[in-house]
């Protein structure tokens, strides 16, 4: 990893394409030495990048609005959950279960979001650590909800989904109504398709030019008129609708939900894949998260395993994975204050 | 020393009070226990807290790369009961010594890279040093599993490679600080009413050892910060460009700063461990960041500001907290149910009550530093 982040000198030019061609070039390396069979490595990659592609968009908003990487984009995830778990309690199904898993999902992500936007604005220069932070937090008030409210309170009533004394969620479901409901990658290909055009619709709209202008410089938006912290707010409410959205699809693909662990790694996993198609803590596109998220998973079904074989113990793999996904984030973030510190003396 | 009395501390302290007025009316619970182990605790976990200091008064903020210095403590352990299978090193105390000496050494290695690499990236340390710590940790579980450790106690019985997940340090130096200057029970004192306990878990109701271990570090951190060098790493936090006119660096004391930090929580780690009687290796130090970085935020410290003193009450108030509140909770649960198996769900709450104060407090103190000038 470490090469594709040195910072660039002379290299400008070719900067944005260094991150994701290093990345491939490892990629194919570990592939050629790896003993995985090609038609093997692109089924998983293909079902890998429909599962995960909806997570790594919905952090595209925050970025242009200059809040940096959206940590806090396992909030989202937490509604999500809570949205499948409200669709298999009803036992929806098929293609209307969806949209309806979906739409109760906006509207959960956009109730989660608020909260969020909110604290991030009082948290200027610091909204990185505080979302992370705020998703712990999260967590607590989404165990509280799960295994204390529901039933009593929330209307939980499905014996599958309910433990046995009436109160609390089991804490491993299988998703047996919602499990599989795209039919296929042409769903998902055309799902994505919708997600980009709305994505690229909302950049065009009043909205959208102001996060571009909140992102670019807070100062000089609040002087043209923008209601800056409100707009900041509304980018957190976007970015948690998404993300609340891409639970879903990933959840209904997966089909098994861990229902209080499932959206932990969600955050990490997201940004280092936006983060490997070339996206920086200040600049990132729909592009860089469709390239990346396929990298990212390239690199992930290759390398980990390439690793493994390389010292000769299988155990570390889950400690490899973990490993390139916190130092393409570390990385990305010594890179970006490196070059802000350079920029400013 | 000034500590500022805020609202979250004083409802944090009142529901401490209940909780502990809670256990002494119960007739279930053993208060005299519940104090030992709140005693325990306390002087487990202190060093951690205490590791935050420096850098706070450097002026890096929260240092949330401890994991750095836990794995070198880890480290520092598991190469010293490796050392004395190979008969290199004789049990007890000198093996204490040798891992805690091991573990600083480490520590203040890797602190010191660390610290270099804080360096680079002013504005963003607190989001660096948690990745730092996050890929330490990562890392370090690769390197347990491949490192060239053969005692058998220590490796995984099949392959012939790869560390434990969990090390018993029974036979090693379990305890040593805890049962320190301590003779045993007096004949004919039950260990705990109604149950007959283990002798291997018995011990003093106050291990002087450990807390005088505690204390001792904090009293000696509290002394280097009087000396000149203590004032200078001070002034590089509270203003950067007086300690600058002053004539003190304000690069090195930084260094300085995350170096002690981090070779404290190595040896935390040691005292850590000693007390647990057991090494967790793998993913486990991660868990105890956060809880310290609450700890000393309880005790009144800001992202500007940090003393000692509140070091070591955060401490003591924290694990107050996190020792009575399961018990308290689970006695009350079993009481008032009758038999109702749907209130059962309630003995959750002092888990999901530690999560929203430990992460509550860190956000509290994220939110009110002033926003900070964007780089």
């Amino acid at each position: 990893m470490s090469a594709g982040n040195r910072p660039p000198f002379r290299l400008d030019r070719l900067e944005p394409l260094l991150v994701p061609a290093v990345v491939f070039s490892i990629s194919m390396i570990a592939f050629s030495f790896g003993k995985t069979p090609f038609s093997r490595l692109i089924v998983n990659l293909e079902q890998q990048f429909s599962r995960n592609v909806f997570l790594v968009l919905a952090l595209i908003i925050p970025v242009v609005a200059g809040l940096g990487l959206n940590f806090a984009v396992v909030v989202g995830a937490m509604a999500g959950q809570l949205a499948i778990l409200t669709a298999e309690d009803r036992g929806w199904s098929g293609g209307s279960g969806l949209l309806g898993a979906l739409g109760l999902a906006v509207a959960l992500g956009g109730l989660a979001g608020l909260p969020t936007g909110a604290l991030l604005n009082r948290a200027r220069g610091r909204e990185m650590i505080c979302g992370l932070i705020f998703g712990y937090f999260a967590s607590g008030v989404y165990q509280f909800l799960l295994l204390i409210l529901a039933g009593p309170v929330l209307p939980f009533s499905s014996q599958r989904l309910l433990l046995p004394s009436g109160v609390g969620l089991r804490s491993t479901l299988d998703l047996k109504s919602m499990g599989q409901a795209v039919p296929g990658l042409w769903a998902y290909l055309l799902l994505l398709g919708l997600a980009v055009l709305l994505l690229s619709w909302l950049f065009r709209t009043k909205l959208g030019q102001d996060w571009r202008a909140v992102g670019l410089n807070r100062h000089v938006a609040a002087v043209a008129g923008i209601a800056v912290e409100r707009t900041r707010l509304l980018a957190m409410v976007f970015s948690t609708v998404l993300g609340a959205a891409g639970q879903v699809l990933y959840l209904q693909d997966f089909s098994t939900l861990n229902t209080y662990t499932q959206h932990d790694q969600v955050g990490f996993y997201a940004v280092a894949a936006l983060l490997v198609g070339g996206a920086t803590v200040q600049r990132a596109t729909v592009l860089h998260a469709v390239l990346g998220t396929a990298l990212f998973h390239l690199l992930i079904l290759t390398a980990v395993p390439a690793m493994a074989q390389l010292v000769g113990n299988s155990q570390i793999e889950e400690y490899c994975r973990e490993l390139f996904v916190f130092l393409i984030i570390g990385v990305s973030l010594v890179v970006h204050a490196w070059r802000a510190g350079r920029q400013s003396t | 020393m000034r500590m500022p009395l805020q609202v979250p501390q004083i409802i944090l302290a009142a529901l401490i009070a209940a909780f502990w007025g809670l256990a002494a009316a119960s007739p279930n619970l053993d208060f005299r226990q519940l104090a030992g182990d709140g005693l325990l605790r306390i002087g487990m976990n202190g060093i951690f807290v205490l590791a935050l200091v420096p850098p706070l008064r450097a002026g890096l903020g929260i240092n949330f790369g401890l994991p750095l210095g836990f794995i070198a403590g880890l480290a520092g352990v598991v190469t010293a009961m490796e050392l004395r299978q190979r008969g290199w090193s004789a049990g007890g105390w000198p093996e204490f010594t040798l891992a805690a000496a091991l573990a600083v050494t480490a520590g203040a290695a890797l602190g010191y890279g660390y610290a270099r690499l804080l360096e680079r990236v002013q504005g963003q340390e607190l989001m660096v040093g948690f990745y730092v710590g996050l890929a330490a940790v990562a890392a370090m579980s690769i390197v347990w599993l491949i490192a060239p450790y053969r005692s058998p106690e220590l490796i995984y019985p099949i392959g012939g490679q790869g560390l434990k997940q969990t090390i018993p340090l029974e036979g090693h130096f379990e305890k040593i600080l805890d049962h320190w200057g301590w003779t045993g029970w007096p004949e004919g004192e039950p260990l705990a009413p109604g149950a007959a306990r283990a002798p291997a878990e018995a011990r003093p109701l106050v291990p002087a050892g450990l807390l005088g271990c505690w204390l001792a570090a904090g009293l000696a951190l509290a002394g280097f910060l009087r000396t000149r060098a203590g004032i200078a790493l001070s002034m590089a936090g509270g203003n950067p460009r007086f300690a600058h006119i002053a004539g003190a660096g304000v690069p090195p004391m930084r260094r300085l700063a995350v170096v002690l930090s981090t070779a404290l929580a190595a040896f935390g780690m040691v005292v850590f461990v000693q007390s647990l009687g057991l090494v967790q290796l793998y993913k486990a130090p991660l868990g105890n960041t956060l809880p310290a970085v609450a700890a000393i935020l309880i005790g009144g410290a800001t992202l500007k500001r940090a003393t000692v003193l509140q070091a070591l009450v955060g401490a003591i108030f924290f694990q107050l907290l996190l020792v009575v509140s399961p018990p308290v909770i689970n006695d009350l649960v079993q009481r008032y149910s009758a038999g109702r198996e749907s209130l059962r769900a309630l003995e959750n709450l002092p888990d999901i009550l530690r999560v929203l104060i430990l992460n509550g407090f860190i956000l509290y103190a994220l939110t009110r530093g002033g926003p900070e000038e964007e780089r």
